[in-house]
Formats: C-alpha cells, structure tokens, sequence
C-alpha cells in the first residue's frame, strides 16, 4: 500500500510540466506510435473507436473524440491523453499497464510539442495524381454506342446482328464463318451451354422432327425458359461472387464451419436468372438490397423485403476468419473490407483496383484516392473499428420487432412447459420416493438407515462403506420409470396425461425463423481514411464516399449523398446510391462487363480476353463494336439477359461448326492463330459441374430437386472428398445437381475438384480448364464414374426390352452422346462387347449386351472426349 | 492447354502516349510467348532433353516446405545477446503479428548450440540430424519476406508475391523444364493425408500457368494416387480392351477437330493413366528398399515413420526423373510455436529432424545430391521477444533457411540477422533472390522465364518491383 502511494505521488509530482524535459526530437512516429498501438489501439484505433477516438496518427489525436483532443500541444494538463494514462484510468483493467518510462515518453512528447512527421494535409499528387487525357479516352471509360450494322458479304450468314459484327471483321482479314454444325450437335450444344446438361434422347428427336421454320428458334425459346437454366447460369454469378456455403478461411480438410443460411442466397441467385430479374435490379438488390425499404422498423419482413436482405449475401463470401477470437483483429478485419472490394470491382467495374490499396495504379488511371472513396461505400457495412464476428454477423428471416414477437411468444411457451413438466414431474418424484422407501423397507434392519443414507450421498463423497452399499444395494432400490407409470392413481395418471398433452399441443404453436447472411449497416458511418503505403496503422488524409474519378463521366469526385434534410436514416444509403450510379443506363462499363462474360460462357473467351480487367493493363476486345451492341441490347430492353442469350443463340456465329476441313483450318489459322475472330467455334470443355451432372443425367439417377440446404460433404484421410452418405437428408440428395454440394473453398469433391473447380480465394471471375490425369484416372476408376455407368447400362437395358445387340449400342450412343454411332463405331462397339464377353466367359449373354460387357461399353462413352467437349 | 496468345491482328489504339502507358508497353516490350514447357512436354515424350537457357547443374527440387514459422533463433542462429539480455526490455519496439508481446522483452532460446561437422557451423542441440549433414548444406541466416500472416507469406514463399493467384515454383519449374518421366506427372506433392496444410493446394496451384504444371498429389499412406486403382475390380485385360476401345474412339473424334491440341493432350493422358498405373505404384513401392535405407530414414520408428516414409518417397521420384516434389511435414502449421518453444520445437523435430538427414545421406551416397536441389524452408521466421512467456510470435524481417545439392555450397552458413535475430543485415536474401538463384541452378535465367498472361510477360521472380538478383554467394 505503502509503495503504491509512494508511486503515485511519484506520478503527481512527475506531471507538473517544469519537471519534464522537452524533448525536441522525439516524433509520434518514432517512439510514440508503438506504445499508442500497444496500449490504446484496441479501442481507439486499430479495432475500436470509442467514444470516437482514434489514436492512430497525429491529426486524429488532435482532432479527438467526443470529450475533445486527445493532446494540446504542449500542454501536459490540457490532453486528456496524459491525463488518462498519468491517472491510471487508461488503458482500463490491470493486464496491460503502461510503465513509468513509457508514460514519461508520452509526456515528453506532448511537452516537446507534439510532433509528427505526418501533420493534417490533403491529398497528395501521388494519392491522387491527375488524369490525362489519354485516360479518358480509353475504350472502357467512354460509355458504350450502339453502333450503325456493318455491311458484310456473306449476308446470307446473318441470323442476328450478332453476326454482322462478327462477319465483318472475319471478311476483313480474308475469313468467313464455318459451315453450320449438324442438328444434332447443335441441339447438344444448346442443352450442355444453357443447361450445363446434355438432351435427352426424346430432347434431340424432338427438335430433328421439327421441320417447320422457326424450329432453332423455338429450341433456344425452350431451354431458356427451363428451370435448369438458372441453375447453369447461376452457377457462373455464384462464382462471380465468390460463393461459399462456410465461415473462413476454410484451411482444414477435415472441420467444416458452414455459414448458416448462406444457401438462401445461392437460391435467390438461381430465382432471379430463371425470373429473368432485370439485371440492374438484380445488382441493386446484391449490393444495396438493405438499403431499398425500412426492414429494421417493419412489422413483418414482405417477401420482396426478406428477398432483397438475402440478396446482400452477395458482399458476405470475402474470407472472413475473425470468429476465432485470436483472428479477430485489426488486419484481418481489413483483409475482410478488401476482399470484398476485389469481389466488388472485379465482378461488377472490370477493373482491378486492389494494387491501389497501397498505392496508385501504376497501368490504369485509379489512384489510390480513388481506392479509399471506394471503400468508404463499404466502411459503414464492414466498420472495422465496429466489428460484428463472422459467425454473428447475421439477421433473420423474419424482421427485427418480429423476431422480438415470435421469441417472447417462445419465451412464454417455454416458461408454460416448463411449469408443466415441473408439474409432471412432481407427481412421478411422489410415487418414485414413495416406491424407493417401500423398497428400502424391505432390507435388513441393521443396514437399512445406512444403505439409505449410502445412496443419497454424491458418489465422489461417499467413505468405502458407503461406496459399498451403494454399489451393493443401490440396484435394489433403484425405481424405474415404467414402474412409477405403473403405480400412478388414477387422479395422478390424469394430472400427469393433461400436463403432457398441453406440452405437446403449446410446442406445436412454436414459431421459428431462420439464419439469413446479410450486408447491413450496423452503426453510424465512420470517417475513412486513406492509409498511407496502404497500411491501416497509418490513416492519412480523409476521403468521402465516391467512385472511381475515370468511370464517372462528369467527374464528379463524391456523388454519393449522405442523408436527407432532417433526416436521420438508419443507413447512410451508400450504397444504394453506387449501386444506382452502377445501373445507369449509360454507365460505361457495367453492361459491357456483364455482356462480356456472358460471351465468355459461350465461346470460351471474352471478346475482352481478361472478363476482370478493362483498363489499360486488360486486353481490348477483339470486337469493340460488338461489345458495345450487345451492352446497349441488353440496358436497352430493360436489363433482359434473356433477350441478349437469345440473339447469341439465334446467331450463325453460335451455330457454326467447332471442325472445319483441314485446308480451310491452316488457313485461317496462319490469320488468326487463337480463333479471336470466331473462324470457327471454339471447342470448350465442360466444366466440374456439367460433367458431374451429365454423368448423373445419363445414368438416369440425377435428381432435379432445386433449392434448399446445401447437400454435406467429407473429406477423406486418403485426401478425397465425398459426399457425406450419412449425413443426407433424404436418400436423393446424392443424386443433386452439383450445384447444390456444399461449396468450400479448398475442398471440392474429388470429381469436381480434378475438372478444376475454383479454389475460392476470393472470387473467380473466369474458370481454368486443365487437362490432367487426374482426370482420366478418376473417369476411369472412381466409384463415382464406375457406379453411375453400371447405372446408365442398366437404363439402357431398361429402355430396349427385347432389344437386339445393334439397339442396345445406339441408346447408349444416343443417350451418352446425343448422336446414334456411325457403322466404323458401331463395329468397334460390337467389338468391344465381343472381347469383354469373351473376357468374362461366366456372362450369360455370348454376345455382351447385358451385364458387364454393356457396363464397360456405357463406362467408356463417359470417358470419351466426345462426352467432355461442348460439340 | 490455355495458352494465351493475342492476335496479330492490329488491335493497338492509336492513343497519345500517357506515363501509365508507357510503363505498360516498357513492361512487354521484350521477348515472346515462352513456349518452353510445352514443347518440352512432348520432347520429353519424344526423349528428347530440353536445351535452357544455361547449362544447369541441377535437374530437379525437392522442397520440405516447413510452413508455421520455424524459429530462426532457436535453430540455425546462436544470439548470445539474447542470452545476455534474457528477460530485459528490447530497444525496439517489434513488429507484433498476434497479441502476447507487448511486453517487448528478449528471450533466450531454450536450447543449448553446438559446432557440428567439420565446419562448425553452429545449430541447435534439437537438430542433430541436420547438424550431422550440415557439411552437405548451406544454412541461409539472412532471408526476408514480405508478410508476417501465414497465408500470405507462404503464397509468397510459394509463388514469389502474396496474392493468391500466382503459379507455385514447382508449376514455373515444370513449366520450364518439362517431365523426365514420361510414365509420372511433373510435379508432385506429398503431404500430411490427415490434412492440408495452411493455404490447402494453393502451394501447388498452377496458378495461371498451364494446368499440367500444378502439383499432383501422391498420398504417402494408402494410394499414392487417387483412383489409380478401379473402384470396383476391372482385370488387366477388361481395360485393355475398354482403353483400345476409348482410343479408337477418340482418335476418330480427333480426326473431325485435327486442330485441337487438347484433344492429343486427353488422348495421350489415358495412356499416361494406364501407364502410371504401373510406374506410380512401383516407384513408391517402398517395401522393396532395404532395411538400411528405412533406418536412415527413421522408418523403424513410430515417432519419425510418417514423414520418413514422404522423404524417401521424395528420393525414389527425383530419381525416377519427377522434377519438382514438395513434402510436407505436418497439418496445418506445425512449426507455429506461440507459446511452448521448447515442447513443440522438440515435438516436430523429434518427427522431421532424422528423416531430413536421411534424404541428403541417400541421395548423396546415390550420387543424386549434385543433381537435386533440396530445400527446407519456412514462410518467414520469429521474433527475439517473448511472447507469452515461452513463445515468439511472427516475423517477417528475418528467419533461415537450408539448401543444399545442385552447386549450392557444403557446409556454408550464408549471412547474418542482427545481434538479436530480429532482422536480416548481413549479405541479406530475399525470397525473390532465392528464387532466382534456384532457377539458375537449374539452368534457367528468372528473367527470361516468362508467361504470358493477362497482358503481361509474367516471371517468377518479377525482378522490376523486387529487384530480385542470383546470389552468387551461395554457390559453389
């Protein structure tokens, strides 16, 4: 006690600021710096702000917070800094306590003057250098035209305008279109690109009986308007997005944390490409969808409300790892904000504005200004000095107040229950007490009191006698509860059925409600700054929301407003107003990045080759003119996507040949080595999932199911990944579209994962199409290929009763391939049947048909490469 | 096969030129479209070796990635300072990675060193293995790197940056010098099969390469490959019949599409399947090795067995012509000691440390060392100060690393962190000079080893930003 007197008096003495020497040299950056982050970080500046300090540099010390400046230069009793530490307030609690040396260098420093090497400032030329003229006139930054048609020559190739485009650059450097594919490969193709699944048989012969015009036209009407189309195409926006059905980093094979709910979001994704939402409203929705209607004050969540809230989920598939307490910190939180960024610019600007984090881009005209404005879009729904947890940052099916409802009417449930049980329960301890003395009764005098007595103490506490006796005796007197079933009176028996009954009938009345992963504002905006050498420990000049300056046609460097006159909004509609600055019609690169990458889906590149980056370190599209038109078709007939797959697919150029005769090939590949200008169609591979759910489809057992949970999967110690039999919901589920298997990071099932299905890092904007052996070894000897083949002979058994050796091959080509075999690969396929039989001389059949020999055949159809490729 | 390649057809604007622009067209304005491991791919197949850019004094990498942060001071770097300053204030304020170290105090390192071999070359009480062919090994005391998370600096040990889309040195390596082994994959992995490691296949990833060149993962337990085997029983002759089958038929959907070189790729990888079927399982058929060779690599011992077993399976495929094979010791980060230096040290050295000295004594007494560059390296390296008492926490400023074969100097201790080990000073390494420098062993120039992607020659090493330089320093 003495000594803490002592110290404090020390203390006292020591703050008077004769007794202080002023200390010219010492700068916030050298030795001052460190002991803030130690000792006053956590909750003012690097993970807090409270009471709206922040203590991270020189500027925002002086600024202060709520109580006024943290320092006055100079003076030791007018900062509260000071003061704060000398009296020992702060930092609060007794684990982190500065030492005397260092409260003396805080001292010094404020006596000294309070100097930084970083004062308040503007931005700098670097932080914001000035755009040349050269950068707007960049194609990507200039809002897209719809330009006048070509004239081509080969006017008789022109289906759509499509074509007049693509035409007229081949004529120019001496090309032309391929010849038409086949009808077959075309009906193929149009399933596998639309619906990620190949016809069925009755698809294909539909479609080749059709002889009246309009039949293509009619097809593509078809496919576009099925169900499984928004599975396909959504799939390709949940990549875009980055989607994952898990919280973190997803490091760990085996410990899968799934993310409550987020699956609500991948079926709003799939609703809205099958609705054929218009696409400007489907972004608002993903980016702003909180900020469109007052859901925090609402009665009741309206469907389009609960609807608009998932849509959110969309900027919630960034790596967030802060549920673990020790990752809970100031830079991952960061790391969160930036990856949402990425996801933002890469998949909606097609521009990459990452590297501005740290500094001005060094190819394209994004400063680093321009990287922090866009952040502060983000700050207020991912306040880093205001965090929410990744496994709490959540809301709920229902509203707020609503939730409030349906918990009290819980509450009041659970309180009525429990009294009930408690009832219940009374009148069984009676009997049950009752019985046990009748019981102990029955045991020899001279141990009966010290047997009872035994049994009723903890089993920890009872002497060796005790322990005897219980153990011994204990059986004997133990009442069971059919016994004291058995023993009610009549009048107990009613008190103990009603109460039981009442339970059941007040459970049945629960409501419930569900996890929902949301983007919301979760507090009042804080200032964003930008951090200098992109270092959140150094804040330098404070920006306000905007966009970057390059992509806004009147320059204007801060559109976003803040509230309304007189308003006081619970969200400061940031991002609604970038998601509506996104969605003008004349915006310069959201339609062209949407179009593009549609493009990209069909022909297996972009007409911009790099889909996430349009400046000037992208590549330029091959048909600038092209893009444009199909940017303008699409914003012009109220964002349809619809319209604009409609008018690829009525084209000539999607319906062309992928083979072309060899002289025809040399030709035109000594023009145009990379096919860029579509002298052919491009032979694409399918990807994970379409093969995945093409096996299923000809195996006759996939299951068509939409929607829901995602299906669980496991990783195996031999390091592949399975479904998780033994956690299905129902037996079907197995049988899921890919789409609906749970979606981590970096484990994939073991089928999807060697087909290069994406390691989400963050998000992924084009996928890898790899040929490796993996792949041929798992189509060739996975359970998962083997099994679905013997399913899909045992189909072909099923649909050709009677069926001869000749009939059983042709569905088997038609049902794997869409095409019957020719007579070359008719012999080889009676062949095969031949030798396999011969093989296996106990097969009933002598000439391969069934069993095993028809196995092998169907086996081998799935590992063509036919089957692979989109013909 | 996606190779990028732009057409000469004139795309290029006709725009003043800006400053921006003009950094971008100096970016691309030298060389073309490396083409080299495709060819090499096929020249491989064709037995035909490679010509690169140098003559190279290796032909392939084993890496034992030892990812977590092994802790440069309690291994590879005496610091008698910290032995002097145990328990008092550092002068610097470090660069904290987790809470633990506020309160910036030194701490020696629970083990004793010791001179080993005829160099002398001071380590670790806890290594005895590797001190015991230290003579064989340089010891790198000066490396450095850019991050001091786990994720990021091991992307950037793997990959040269730490942003997660960047090919892995093995992928770059298999890009630039092919297979040997026309029977095995390029690029292997063995790892832990209970689990991945932090940052799971991404220390694998292709990256935007093309896809033959990621690692391939052999398991060491069980199935070296997956679905090398039929799941359900197919006799030799059943797939014999069925391959014949499937070849024929896809060499007549070939015919239709001549010009598609994938095709031949996916034709060819059939083969390659059915051969590796045979290869795969003799070449890590470890049964056969003797019961010497097992010893040398402790796997007569329950403790040392498992990453033994990755080890000598490392050894077998260098020698079957494999170029690059990365092994991995533990799930997850086995060297992150936060707390508890001595019992984890102790614990994951007692697992790594004799198996590491097994392989460089086979593979020199099998006269593969020359040829093999081995490496053992971690992300980045820990910090003088205590953290909770018995812990370091991150450092990105300085941490060791050994390599040794390939023309790499024997018995070499390379540079020097400062008194404390907080920081590299002395003849300081980065990780893009030690990239540089492996790729010239195996007789590649960093600078000229490009791919093209997104617009931009790419290199490993990217020497413009990092100013990345061979160390001739660490060659014999």
């Amino acid at each position: 006690m003495m000594i803490r007197w002592l110290l404090l008096l020390l203390v006292i003495m020591s703050s008077s600021p004769s007794s202080v020497p002023a200390a010219d040299g010492l700068m916030f950056e050298d030795g001052v710096f460190g002991l803030l982050k130690t000792y006053c970080w956590k909750c003012h500046g690097g993970e807090g702000r409270q009471a709206g300090l922040d203590l991270r540099s020189l500027p925002l010390i002086k600024r202060g917070g709520k109580h006024g400046p943290a320092v006055v230069a100079g003076s030791l009793e007018k900062s509260l800094l000071v003061q704060k530490l000398v009296s020992g307030q702060m930092p609060p609690g007794k684990e982190l306590k500065p030492t005397a040396a260092h409260i003396e260098t805080i001292k010094a420093w404020v006596a000294g003057g309070a100097r930084a090497r970083y004062v308040a400032r503007g931005l700098d030329e670097a932080e914001e250098p000035a755009l040349e003229e050269s950068d707007r006139q960049w194609w990507a930054f200039r809002p897209p035209v719809r330009a006048d048609l070509p004239a081509v020559a080969a006017s008789s190739r022109v289906a759509t305008p499509v074509d007049t485009f693509v035409l007229s650059r081949l004529e120019a450097a001496g090309l032309d279109l391929a010849p038409e594919a086949t009808l077959t490969a075309l009906v193929r193709r149009v399933h596998l690109d639309v619906l990620g699944l190949p016809p069925d048989p009755a698809d294909v012969d539909r479609f080749l009986a059709d002889r009246r015009p309009g039949a293509w036209t009619r097809l593509v009407d078809r496919v576009l308007a099925d169900p499984r189309y928004g599975e396909r195409w959504g799939r390709y926006w949940l990549d875009v997005a980055g989607y994952v059905d898990i919280i973190g980093a997803d490091n760990d094979a085996g410990g899968i944390k799934l993310a409550p709910g987020v699956w609500r979001y991948r079926d709003y994704v799939v609703r809205a490409y099958n609705a054929d939402k218009p696409f400007d409203e489907f972004l608002v929705e993903q980016v702003a969808g909180d900020e469109l209607a007052d859901w925090r004050n609402a009665e009741r969540l309206t469907p389009d409300q609960l609807e608009q809230l998932v849509a959110t989920g969309f900027l919630r598939h960034a790596r967030d790892s802060t549920s673990s307490p020790e990752l809970n910190t100031a830079d991952i939180r960061h790391q969160v904000l930036y990856e949402t960024l990425q996801t933002v610019s890469t998949s909606l600007l097609g521009l990459t504005v990452h590297c501005a984090q740290c500094h001005s881009h060094k190819f394209d005209p994004i400063s680093q200004a321009d990287y922090y404005r866009l952040a502060a879009i983000f700050t207020p729904s991912l306040d880093v000095q205001n965090w929410i947890q990744a496994d709490q940052r959540h809301l709920h099916t229902v509203s707020p107040s609503h939730k409030i409802r349906i918990d009290k009417h819980n509450g009041r449930i659970d309180a009525r229950v429990g009294e009930l049980k408690k009832r219940a329960a009374a009148v069984r301890a009676n009997v049950s007490t009752r019985l046990r003395a009748v019981k102990l009764a029955s045991l020899p005098e001279p141990i009966r009191a010290d047997t009872g007595t035994a049994v009723g103490v903890p089993k920890d506490k009872r002497n060796p006698v005790q322990a005897y006796l219980a153990l011994k005796l204990g059986p004997l007197l133990a009442v069971s509860p059919d016994e004291v079933n058995r023993n009610l009176s009549a009048a107990q028996r009613m008190t103990v059925t009603t109460a039981e009954s009442e339970i059941a009938r007040l459970n049945s009345t629960r409501q419930s409600y569900e996890t929902i992963r949301v983007a919301w504002e979760t507090g009042p905006p804080a200032p964003t700054y930008l951090y200098r050498r992109g270092d959140y420990t150094t804040p330098g000049p404070e920006v306000k929301p905007g966009v970057p300056l390059i992509l806004d046609p009147v320059n204007r460097p801060t559109l976003i407003p803040t509230a309304g006159p007189g308003q006081k909004p619970a969200s400061s509609g940031r991002r609604l107003a970038f998601a509506r600055w996104l969605t003008r019609t004349d915006h310069p690169v959201t339609a062209r990045v949407i179009v593009n990458r549609m493009w990209m889906r069909y022909f297996g590149t972009g007409l911009v080759s790099t889909p996430a980056n349009f400046g000037l370190s992208g590549t330029e599209p091959t048909h600038p003119k092209l893009l444009d038109w199909l940017a303008r078709e699409l914003v012009d007939n109220g964002w349809s996507l619809k319209r604009v797959h409609r008018q690829v697919l009525l084209s000539s150029t999607y319906r062309q040949s992928t083979a072309r005769p060899a002289a025809e090939w040399k030709r035109a590949r000594a023009i145009d080595p990379a096919n860029r200008l579509l002298w052919h169609r491009p032979l694409k591979r399918l990807e994970s999932e379409a093969v995945r759910d093409s096996v299923l489809a000809v195996s006759g057992q996939i299951d068509l199911l939409q929607g829901g949970a995602a299906v669980p999967i496991k990783a195996n110690s031999d390091s592949s990944v399975v479904i998780d039999s033994s956690k299905l919901a129902r037996p079907g589920d197995v049988n899921r579209r890919s789409l609906y298997l749970t979606c981590r990071r970096n484990y994939h099932p073991t089928e999807l994962s060697v087909f290069d299905q994406p390691t989400v890092a963050n998000n992924c904007t084009r996928r890898d199409s790899s040929a490796v052996v993996l792949q041929s070894l798992v189509m060739l000897n996975g359970s998962f290929a083997m099994k679905r083949a013997r399913r899909f002979a045992s189909r072909v058994r099923s649909e050709t009763p009677g069926g001869d050796q000749a009939t059983r091959i042709d569905r088997a080509f038609r049902l794997a391939l869409s095409r019957s075999p020719t007579e070359e690969e008719q012999g080889l396929a009676i062949e095969l049947l031949r030798r396999q039989a011969v093989e296996l001389s106990g097969a009933k059949n002598a000439n391969g048909s069934t069993g095993r020999p028809l196995e092998h055949l169907c086996h081998m159809l799935l590992n063509t490469s036919e089957f692979l490729y989109v013909p | 096969m996606s190779l990028h390649t732009i057409p000469s057809t004139g795309m290029s604007p006709v725009l003043p030129m800006s400053r921006r622009r003009m950094l971008q067209l100096g970016s691309l304005g030298f060389g073309s479209l490396a083409l080299k491991g495709l060819l090499s791919e096929s020249t491989a197949r064709a037995g035909v070796a490679q010509t690169p850019h140098a003559r190279p004094r290796a032909k392939s990498v084993i890496l034992m990635m030892q990812n977590g942060g092994p802790s440069q001071m309690d291994l590879f770097e005496r610091k008698p300072a910290l032995e002097k300053f145990d328990g008092k204030q550092h002068s610097i304020k470090v660069e904290m990675f987790q809470p633990g170290s506020e309160q910036n105090k030194l701490m020696n390192t629970p083990f004793r060193f010791r001179h080993y071999g005829a160099s002398g070359i001071e380590l670790s009480e806890v290594i005895p293995g590797i001190g015991s062919v230290i003579d064989d090994m340089t010891v790198v005391r000066s490396m450095h790197t850019g991050h001091n998370n786990h994720t990021e600096a091991l992307v950037m040990f793997m990959t040269g940056k730490i942003f997660q889309d960047r090919p892995a040195l093995g992928a770059w390596i298999s890009y630039g010098l092919g297979t040997e082994n026309s029977s095995l994959p390029g690029y292997v992995v063995l790892r832990d099969p209970s689990g991945y490691n932090t940052s799971g296949t991404l220390t694998w990833t292709n990256g935007w390469l093309p896809a033959q060149h990621r690692g391939t993962e052999f398991s060491s337990t069980g199935t070296p490959v997956l679905n090398l085997k039929s799941s359900i029983p197919v006799s030799a002759n059943e797939q014999r019949n069925n391959l014949d089958f499937l070849g024929k038929l896809n060499r007549i959907h070939q015919r239709r599409l001549p010009g598609e070189t994938e095709l031949e790729a996916r034709i060819q990888n059939y083969e390659l399947a059915a051969r590796m079927q045979l290869a795969a399982a003799d070449v890590l058929d470890i049964s056969k090795e003797t019961a010497a060779t097992g010893k040398l690599y402790g796997l007569d011992n329950k403790t040392t067995e498992p990453y033994g077993r990755r080890c000598l399976m490392a050894r077998k495929l260098v020698e079957a012509g494999v170029r690059f094979v990365q092994i991995h010791p533990k799930p997850f980060q086995p060297w992150d000691s936060h707390s508890g230096t001595r019992q984890n040290l102790g614990s994951i050295c007692a697992n790594c440390d004799l198996p590491t000295a097994g392989l460089i004594t086979d593979l020199k007494q099998r006269g593969l060392l020359d040829e093999t560059i081995v490496i053992w390296s971690g992300e980045f390296g820990r910090l003088p100060v205590s953290q909770n008492g018995t812990g370091r926490d991150h450092n990105r400023n300085a941490f060791s690393l050994l390599v040794a074969g390939g023309g790499f100097k024997a018995g070499y201790a390379h540079g020097a962190s400062d008194e404390v080990g907080y920081a590299a000073a002395v003849d300081k390494v980065s990780v893009a000079d030690f990239h540089a420098t492996v790729l010239q062993q195996l007789g590649m120039d960093h600078e000229s080893l490009v791919y093209e992607h997104a617009g931009r020659e790419e290199t490993l090493t990217d020497p413009s930003l990092t100013g990345a330089r061979v160390i001739p320093g660490l060659l014999a």
